[in-house]
């Protein structure tokens, strides 16, 4: 776990007279060598700024290179790593560099600035505010989108912290910063800072507290361990302190990093770089395995290469750019997207944004830096599609998802996105994994993404549907629909040359049984990839006229057909058993408004009673923790415990044995309705998919239960959870023995 | 059965880390020197009774002045307190200096092994520094200190 500094003061870059900023420059240089040398791992640099933001205020740090740094010390390396061996951090994770933007808010009207929506606020990495007084100070606890409250504790505060103030702001997820530069400094700041920062962490324990220091020159900085002492002054116990400096600091990161990088905190889209990958043999999840969920994309120095002479760095990165969503929503059609629109593939050149491009007028290059030598290093992208709209449901939400196809590489697109919608819809989306090669290194890039519901924010927005619509309503057409559908689709992905699909699976009721078989078998051969779902239930309504639902039924069925009969296929599908699928495609299509489903996105879906089912993160912990980052929608706080090191992949990893029974349960009791949508599941499992060979039974699927049924007995590893099938309400052995014997034999 | 329960701490000092690196150093640490920050910093910050209460296991048993370190024992009850004075020294003399912690622990066998791994490890890092104006003086003194270390008694 690496130590974070993330408030080393930087001035701007005007200053009257140009020796200052050669000196403010070379201090700065200064800090961030002595912080990488006592044994950080990351810094941030914090811009304040007071008032009205401005166009001026753009981010305009730059961060530092290695060579620079080399330049003032040239032995970095031997110091840094005798440090790092004592702290126990290993030697070749990168020193990052974020930038960290602070505000300092008088008044309301300054404060209402601090919402997402600001671009000036999404240029930085972190976003801080200063409270000035205490009407501030509650609007920045209770409304204001930031990541850090950072409160000047020198010298007599002027407002008062209250309790409720402060337990809603952690529960916003937002942390409190502490800076200990003032107490080394002066003797009578000293004295504030300890007794009123004491009360804070008597009320917090520490929990979301990070402490850094605001060191105005180098003498002031400190080593993690020293700092964590210094914390044990103000009250609080040396473990809190150092997670205060440690975990608090990444998780912060992460959170901070997902606003950034991620349209409505899910969905982040990556134009895929051009260069083929024509081995597909590679597994279609090791990428994911190394995405980086603290990397803020550039401004990572590499260690290792600093015994080398800088040529190593340099072919490291390729940088793929997060696209950024707000400004092409503005652009995007208010009817949405019709799959013809893709099909079509009018536009010249092969890139499928361009295809898709009726919103991505301008589509940002993402930048994913990839390293050669971390293995665990990659940044992820995600790919979210945009969803059904189900013309039939009047009061659903539009949720539109963007989905942007990069251009292909080596490009596996698994997006999903759950969304719930007023009333008993679920929506469907599935996660699209892109996956990135560079050319350059060997490591690849694995974006996983999985999207949780956004309801609510993008309900404001203008429902986009987009090329792949999940939902079907009544499904009666739904096969034949898928059948025709396949070939449309082939050939479009063939056409576009794009791997990525997104495709909510539907189901329909009365047609699973037949669903699944005609697409068994079927290898899917686009070109590259394959396509990786997690299912979920997803309804998705959004206000668009049926006949364009007519279409997107064929297309998204087809879509779907495609996905699943890729699911079927693909050796990297993440189903536990084909069993499981069938019977989770089962349920789904029987499902009922009432199932549950858990949203991952909190924030995003509060007012919205709808069902969402959700991958749970739990489940995620359970499964593979090599795989544990499937794509990094959200994390909610249970994800970040069972996270060791990565950031484990988001809901969309269809926790079988959850949703299994549940499912399982509901389906008696389900009645189709017309407004049920169908739900695609599709389950993957990126750390199965990576680690586990082709999971033989997956060829065999077949709908339904009968199949399941069939292959029951022999296979009881696959269904740990199966008790919760058919729970026990005795323990006792007789009556387990009895019940096991029962299932047995109904099989 | 052991009287008296201390805790060792090694620490590196860092000298004036706002010069650029030029192998000088502005002063040298001795025991003396350090000891009389240290005690300034505890009086400065928890007073005549902190003082008088850590002053007695608080001792500077080895300094290093090739490879600045230095291990010091504190007692147990205290040695928070100690650390995060320490953690305040802003100059020694008129040097700005920067306490760095490297290890602690609870007997001085433990703090034996650790000081010679990072005295050794810190003395590869100064011969890097330093490069051709090694002298054989500066190695002997170096071979001192480490005997020092062997011999170090609580």
């Amino acid at each position: 776990m690496g130590f974070f500094d993330l408030n080393i003061p930087y001035t701007d870059s005007t200053p009257l007279s140009k020796a200052n900023s050669t000196v403010a420059k070379s201090t700065r240089i200064k800090i961030v060598i002595k912080a990488m040398e006592l044994g950080y791992t990351g810094i941030a640099y914090n811009r304040t700024i007071r008032g009205v933001m401005s166009d001026r205020d753009r981010c305009s740090i730059p961060l530092l290179g290695l060579s620079s740094l080399l330049d003032v010390a040239p032995f970095l390396s031997s110091s840094v790593n005798f440090h790092r061996d004592l702290l126990g951090v290993p030697r070749s994770s990168p020193f990052r560099q974020y930038t960290r933007l602070t505000v300092c808010i008088d008044t309301a009207s300054q404060s209402q600035a601090l919402n997402s929506g600001n671009p000036i606020l999404k240029t930085y990495d972190i976003v801080a505010v200063r409270p000035l007084n205490q009407n501030a100070f509650d609007h920045a606890c209770e409304k204001a989108e930031v990541d850090i409250i950072s409160i000047d504790f020198s010298d007599k505060l002027p407002f008062r912290l209250k309790l409720p103030m402060v337990k809603a702001a952690i529960k916003r997820g937002i942390y409190f910063e502490i800076t200990y530069s003032d107490l080394i400094v002066d003797v009578h700041q000293r004295r504030q800072i300890i007794s009123n920062a004491k009360l804070l962490l008597d009320w917090t324990q520490g929990k979301n507290v990070i402490l850094s220091s605001a060191a105005p020159s180098v003498c002031e900085v400190r080593g993690p361990n020293d700092v964590a002492n210094l914390a044990s002054l103000l009250g609080l116990s040396m473990e809190r302190a150092k997670a205060a400096i440690s975990k608090n600091c990444r998780s912060l990161l992460t959170n901070a990093l997902r606003r950034k990088h991620f349209f409505k905190e899910v969905i982040r889209v990556e134009a895929v770089s051009s260069s083929r990958q024509s081995d597909s043999e590679i597994p279609l999840y090791a990428d994911w395995l190394k995405w980086d969920p603290i990397s803020s994309g550039e401004g990572d120095l590499l260690l290792d290469d600093m015994a080398k002479s800088f040529s190593a760095s340099t072919n490291a990165s390729k940088t793929v750019k997060a696209i950024d969503f707000d400004s092409i929503i503005d652009k995007m059609p208010s009817h949405g997207f019709q799959i013809k629109d893709l099909i079509s593939g009018s536009e010249a050149s092969f890139q499928p944004q361009t295809e898709v491009k009726s919103f991505l007028s301008t589509p940002q290059p993402i930048e994913l830096s990839v390293r050669t030598n971390q293995a665990s290093e990659n940044s992820i992208r995600h790919d979210l599609f945009p969803e059904t709209d189900d013309a039939t449901l009047d009061n659903t939400c539009s949720e539109p998802l963007t989905s942007a196809f990069g251009d292909p590489q080596k490009l596996y697109l698994a997006s999903y996105a759950t969304k719930t919608s007023t009333g008993s819809e679920e929506v469907v989306t599935d996660t699209v994994m892109t996956e990135i090669e560079s050319e350059t290194c060997n490591a690849s890039v694995a974006a996983s993404g999985s999207v949780e519901a956004e309801n609510q924010g993008l309900q404001s927005k203008k429902c986009y549907e987009q090329n792949f619509v999940l939902l079907n309503e009544n499904v009666n057409d739904g096969l034949n629909a898928v059948m025709l559908n396949e070939e449309v689709i082939s050939h479009q992905t063939s056409a576009m040359d794009i791997e990525l699909e997104a495709a909510a699976l539907e189901i329909s009721p009365p047609s699973e049984s037949s669903r699944l078989p005609p697409t068994q078998g079927r290898e899917f051969k686009s070109s590259k990839g394959s396509c990786v779902f997690s299912g979920v239930e997803t309804i998705k309504v959004a206000d668009i006229a049926v006949d364009m639902d007519k279409e997107r039924q064929e297309t998204t069925a087809s879509s779907l057909n495609n996905m699943s009969s890729l699911e079927n296929i693909s050796e990297r599908m993440s189903l536990r058993t084909s069993e499981d699928d069938a019977v989770i495609v089962d349920q789904i299509s029987r499902q009922q408004s009432d199932d549950e489903t858990r949203v991952k996105d909190d924030s995003l879906v509060p007012n919205h009673e709808n069902q969402v089912l959700l991958m749970e993160e739990p489940k995620l912990a359970e499964a593979d923790s090599s795989m544990n980052d499937l794509g990094s929608v959200r994390s909610n706080e249970p994800l970040h415990e069972t996270v060791i090191k990565k950031e484990p992949t988001t809901i969309l990893r269809n926790p079988f044995p959850e949703s299994n029974p549940k499912m399982k349960f509901k389906v008696p009791s389900s009645t189709l309705t017309n407004e049920i949508q169908e739900v695609a599941m599709e389950l993957e499992r990126h750390g199965e998919d990576d680690n586990k060979t082709n999971d033989p039974t997956l060829g065999q699927r077949i709908s339904g239960k009968s199949r399941r049924r069939h292959r029951n007995h022999h296979q009881a590893p696959l269904f740990p959870l199966r008790r919760n099938l058919y729970p026990v309400s005795f323990k006792r052995k007789a009556a387990r023995k009895s019940e096991r014997r029962v299932k047995l034999e109904e099989h | 059965m052991v009287g008296f329960k201390n805790r060792y701490m090694v620490m590196e000092v860092l000298l004036d880390p706002n010069k650029e690196i030029s192998g000088d150093d502005p002063i040298v640490v001795t025991q003396f020197n350090i000891s009389k920050a240290i005690k300034d910093s505890i009086l400065v910050n928890f007073g005549e009774c902190g003082l008088a209460s850590s002053l007695g296991s608080f001792q500077v048993k080895y300094v290093n002045p090739i490879t600045k370190l230095c291990v010091i024992r504190v007692s147990r009850d205290e040695y928070q307190k100690i650390w995060s004075s320490i953690s305040m020294v802003r100059r020694i003399g008129n040097c700005p200096v920067l306490f760095n912690l490297l290890d602690l622990s609870g007997n001085i066998k433990a703090c034996k092994t650790a000081a010679l791994k990072c005295d050794e490890l810190k003395f590869e890092q100064y011969k890097l520094m330093v490069g051709a104006r090694l002298s054989a003086d500066v190695t002997q003194h170096m071979k001192n200190c480490l005997e020092k270390i062997r011999i170090l008694e609580h």
